[in-house]
């Protein structure tokens, strides 16, 4: 389970506060959808909960361990062995293939090579992708390039699961595929914590976090 | 392999695969260290390979040479004192010389070009070489090359001897250089175990600097009688125009190495810096996906290497070419294999300022979209 506690977020150089005092539980097999304006502060919780931003105040909790104030090298292992993240824009690789781009998912997790290759396959053909494994970014569609974002998150087998808008550029057929793979997710245990703006994708969470400007 | 072995070997091959994806950086990358080096061997490379034949005409001479002999009338150096030399630091080799007469071909019976000849202590060495059969045992001779047809010797075998000196057999023919390079004009004769005596003693420092301490230490070793009849020749002044041809030379190879690297190494870092802010992007997505700041820091010095290994060979050869054509010498293979390391060390450095701007930039900020 992921926690936050009495959580101040402000912008160091514009000084503007995006959230105080918050306390909010990610509970584990469930998902939580953190929804709001633009400009809330949905992605930057995200990033806090994934140990990318650091709070001005208040702490994140991991099973129970701040975990907020640890060293930057101890919060890229912790990121680096626990957390998927799915990206709005899939944030691939150009330069590289779609099987290379998921095996980077599990790359700084020390996943071995053999267990990567497995999964790479199965997690492509579960997500329909398959057949563009040597294909490279530019030459998927959108929703084909949001899969594979989704199978490099999936690959070392997260517990936690952060999701920026990972609809939001995607048509319905494509939005399910995704929104189907989170809940799953979540139903396998995992904490899966998406901001959205999509109220499909907010529909379907069990629990969820509203921000207001 | 352990798992960190294994999660380091999988990053580095990671920064292999990044040269491939980032080809227009990595090439970049090569043809600068390529001209680093490539500019350094051409031009100070010349510079290394006339201070090379320099200083190789000035150890011919022998600068690293030290003769000792008695006075008139001394009573010699105890044999004993040879294998004490050679077990000396610093001592690459040593020979004993003891009396001088003359020899004829004994087959010409008593006829004959009369050839200097001399009793041998020690055995053959680098600058002594055995040329045909062996080197002599006590009471067999040995004649050089350059002595072969004055004794009307076309293989070294007969005999020689003179008046007052019995026939001894010739078992083969050596080849002298350096220090040595007279001795192949004459006979050698093995130290037969009567002859106790040495009247010089020629010793080969291993480097030109030690032969002023060197003499000293060989001094002490013969222990002789009367230390003020010796007489003493080392070539510690050949050493001092050695090493000041040496200096000379270096001095202006040095300051046009420093400032062929520092260009290079301002363009590379210019490059470097240019690669990683155009995949800032790529950098962020990494950090979010695991990759700490030492990690990133490996992938791109692991991809400047690799780009600079590559422009390092080709730079080297480039450059070895045109000393060639140029000075029609060639550098010594220290001085290339220096140039190379230097270039290679050079792009390094100047990536590490780089890599770690890449490291510690907000992935969050270059990842946001608008």
């Amino acid at each position: 389970m992921i926690s936050v506690e009495e959580l101040t977020f402000r912008y160091k150089r514009r000084g503007e506060e995006l959230f105080s005092g918050l306390s909010f539980s990610f509970p584990s097999g469930e998902m939580t959808a953190i929804v709001g304006p633009s400009g809330a502060g949905k992605s930057t919780l995200l990033y806090i909960v994934g140990l990318m931003l650091s709070p001005t105040s208040g702490d994140v909790l991991w099973d129970g361990e701040i975990v907020s104030t640890l060293a930057d090298a101890e919060r890229s292992r912790l990121r680096a062995a626990r957390v998927g993240f799915v990206f709005q824009d899939a944030a691939l690789d150009s330069t590289r293939t779609v099987a290379a781009n998921v095996a980077e998912g599990g790359l700084y997790a020390g996943v071995p090579r053999s267990v990567i290759t497995r999964r790479r396959r199965d997690l492509l053909d579960r997500f329909g992708v398959m057949l563009r494994d040597n294909h490279r970014p530019g030459e998927v569609s959108g929703g084909q390039a949001q899969r594979v974002a989704l199978a490099r998150a999936m690959i070392k087998d997260p517990d936690i699961v952060l999701a920026d808008e990972p609809t939001g550029n995607l048509d319905e057929a494509a939005a399910d595929v995704v929104m189907e793979a989170l809940a799953e997710r979540a139903a396998g245990g995992a904490v899966v914590i998406v901001a959205t703006h999509d109220t499909r994708l907010a529909g379907i969470a069990s629990r969820r976090l509203e921000l207001t400007s | 392999m352990n798992r960190g072995s294994a999660h380091r070997l999988a990053l580095i091959k990671e920064g292999f695969a990044m040269v491939r994806s980032n080809l227009v950086a990595s090439a970049l990358i090569a043809t600068i260290v390529a001209l680093i080096s490539g500019a350094v061997l051409a031009t100070t490379g010349q510079t290394a390979a006339q201070e090379a034949a320099v200083l190789s005409t000035i150890d011919d001479a022998g600068t690293r040479t030290i003769t000792i002999r008695e006075g008139s009338g001394g009573p010699g150096f105890d044999r004993d004192a040879l294998p004490r030399i050679l077990a000396l630091s610093d001592v690459e080799s040593a020979i004993g010389l003891g009396q001088t007469f003359d020899v004829r071909n004994e087959a010409r019976r008593g006829g004959g070009e009369p050839v200097p000849t001399r009793v041998v202590f020690g055995g053959p060495n680098a600058d002594l070489v055995v040329a045909q059969g062996r080197w002599p045992l006590p009471g067999e001779a040995a004649v050089g090359d350059g002595a072969m047809p004055r004794l009307g010797l076309e293989v070294p075998s007969g005999s020689v001897g003179s008046v007052e000196f019995e026939p001894v057999a010739v078992v083969g023919s050596f080849r002298g250089a350096g220090p040595f390079a007279n001795l192949a004009n004459g006979v050698l004769v093995g130290a037969a175990p009567e002859d106790t005596t040495m009247r010089l003693v020629v010793v080969v420092a291993s480097a030109p600097e030690e032969v002023a301490g060197l003499a000293a230490a060989v001094v002490e070793v013969l222990s002789p009688d009367d230390r003020l009849s010796l007489r003493i020749e080392t070539s510690e002044q050949l050493a001092n125009v050695r090493q000041a041809v040496q200096g000379e030379l270096g001095r202006f190879s040095r300051e046009l190495i420093v400032f062929v690297l520092a260009g290079g190494l301002a363009l590379t870092t210019v490059t470097v810096l240019s690669a990683v802010t155009l995949r800032k992007r790529d950098f962020g997505r990494r950090r979010v996906l695991g990759a700490s700041r030492s990690a990133i820091v490996v992938l791109v010095l692991t991809q400047t290497a690799v780009s600079a290994v590559v422009g390092s060979a080709v730079g080297t050869v480039a450059g070895l070419a045109i000393v060639r054509q140029v000075a029609e010498a060639v550098p010594p293979w220290s001085f290339v294999v220096g140039v190379g390391t230097l270039a290679l060390l050079a792009a390094l450095v100047a990536a590490m300022l780089p890599a770690l701007l890449a490291a510690r930039r907000d992935p969050v900020r270059v990842l946001r979209v608008p």
